[in-house]
């Protein structure tokens, strides 16, 4: 990437290891710095889509590997409060695949909650910074709609809005479907183009290889990691 | 027996949390969080008003009815608030209001949190550093107790009403006989045992709605299960419960009377 400040935030070292439906996968030790993208893409010809979902929870701090070490701000995972814990997830942006948004809730409500919940910030203030963030996503005009009145592309968008809303120091993006990059040409991905050199990290878990996708990444600069299941499986 | 065990300690557990969170004076969440437990109040309690209402007057109808048809010329008139008082008031009303609690609000908390859970709204929570205890399971604990209070006091003013209502056209019962018989027949224990009738069975009735809804886990087929789960298991708490409190308070009840 363009710049990189000092320190690590996220490192994973001696192999880390998760699995889902029986076939264990190791990452490798990697070492993310802040402004750094990262993709991590199943070996050609494999894909667990389920896999790569635990995987991107693994970096939200919401899932424990099977082995290895999980460190965050040179903190090990596990040895840390659960007070601490949320402090650090407040650092986090997850997006998930289908969004994962309240479904009572309007998508205004929704990128509202969080800050709602952690800050004391006057109404007029957070609205500022919603509508920003609705307007660079193209959002605007679905302000009061529930989630279930759009359609999955912009509850994704939705979601990415409501991740971004705490200027995290790291955005992690669990599977995503063809539709939400087309090479990075979608309305998401442009914006997070323009932050490149801005100190957040950007953790993408894909559970299929997209050699259009890896190559628009890579021409970023981004850092494109293979994972390998092990051919043993377990139980 | 051990699976009941570990579902009773899961259960201690999510109170704990639950009342531990209710005490965490964060200036930051707190409008939501009052927000959360209002909009509790609207739905558990307010929208069952109309059904209390109407279950309570016809409680104190036929009870009143049934009384002076069958007892009413051996017992003489002022066992009739003594009726209202004991039978209505004390024993029916919490356990009317409680079974409505179950039937509307139980199932409909279990099924919100289960479609929750499968739709990963929890987890969106927990990843943006948010309890979902302090935001989804506290707010109905404390919305559900206050709830089941205010129904109860609905229940009681309805079946009061409808009672004398009954013995006045029956009997022509004067209001004042009527309501000091009913008012005389409570004793301090009789409310001691009200109240704890009310918070520990909201209470546990809630949470473990919470905790059967918490506990699906990924796919929608559970959902029904976990809901009838929620349904018999606080039914049988709930009768189970307060049949424990009717005989602890006749057993003392009468060792009172024995020693006076």
């Amino acid at each position: 990437m363009k710049t990189s400040k000092d320190g690590i935030i996220f490192k994973v070292e001696q192999g880390v290891e998760f699995y889902v439906d029986n076939t264990v996968w190791t990452v490798p030790e990697v070492l993310i710095q802040p402004s750094e993208w990262v993709c991590f893409v199943p070996e050609s010809g494999e894909t667990s889509k389920d896999s790569f979902i635990e995987l991107a929870k693994i970096f939200a701090t919401l899932s424990a590997p099977k082995s290895g070490r999980i460190v965050l701000f040179e903190k090990d995972i596990y040895k840390i409060s659960y007070d601490s814990l949320i402090e650090i997830r407040k650092k986090i942006g997850f997006v998930q695949s289908y969004g994962g948004l309240l479904s009572n809730r309007s998508l205004y409500e929704n990128i509202r909650f969080p800050l709602l919940v952690h800050t004391e910030r006057s109404y007029d203030e957070i609205n500022i910074k919603i509508d920003y963030f609705m307007d660079i996503l193209g959002l605007s005009p679905y302000k009061e709609h529930k989630p279930h009145q759009i359609d999955g592309r912009r509850r994704w968008q939705t979601c990415v809005a409501r991740a971004l809303i705490f200027d995290p120091e790291w955005l992690v993006f669990e599977d995503i479907g063809d539709w939400s990059y087309k090479a990075g040409k979608g309305i998401v991905w442009s914006y997070l183009k323009d932050q490149i050199g801005s100190p957040m990290a950007l953790i993408v878990c894909l559970s299929q290889s997209n050699l259009l996708f890896e190559k628009w990444f890579s021409d970023l600069g981004g850092k494109i990691i293979r994972i390998f299941p092990r051919n043993n499986t377990i139980g | 027996m051990t699976k009941f065990i570990q579902e009773l300690l899961n259960i201690t557990f999510l109170y704990y949390v639950s009342v531990r969170m209710l005490f965490q004076f964060k200036r930051s969440g707190m409008r939501i969080f009052i927000q959360t437990i209002l909009t509790q109040l609207y739905g558990i309690g307010v929208r069952s008003v109309p059904v209390v209402s109407i279950i309570g007057i016809l409680a104190g109808i036929i009870f009143i009815t049934l009384f002076i048809g069958i007892f009413g010329e051996i017992t003489g008139v002022k066992s009739i608030g003594e009726v209202v008082a004991v039978i209505i008031l004390r024993e029916i009303s919490p356990l009317v209001t409680g079974f409505i609690m179950i039937m509307r609000s139980v199932t409909a908390i279990t099924t919100q949190l289960g479609i929750m859970r499968i739709q990963r709204e929890i987890e969106a929570m927990e990843v943006m550093g948010i309890s979902p205890i302090r935001y989804l399971v506290t707010p109905r604990m404390v919305g559900g107790v206050a709830s089941l209070y205010c129904l109860n006091v609905v229940f009681n003013i309805m079946a009061f009403t409808s009672g004398y209502i009954a013995s006045y056209f029956i009997i022509s019962l004067p209001f004042e006989v009527f309501s000091s018989s009913v008012f005389s027949a409570f004793s301090i224990l009789d409310i001691i045992a009200y109240n704890v009738k009310i918070f520990v069975g909201g209470t546990v009735i809630i949470l473990m709605a919470c905790y059967y809804g918490l506990s699906v886990s990924a796919s929608s087929t559970e959902i029904p299960r976990a809901v009838s789960q929620a349904a018999v298991s606080t039914l049988l708490f709930l009768s189970i419960f307060y049949s424990i409190v009717f005989f602890f308070t006749l057993i003392i009840n009468e060792m009172l009377v024995s020693v006076d």
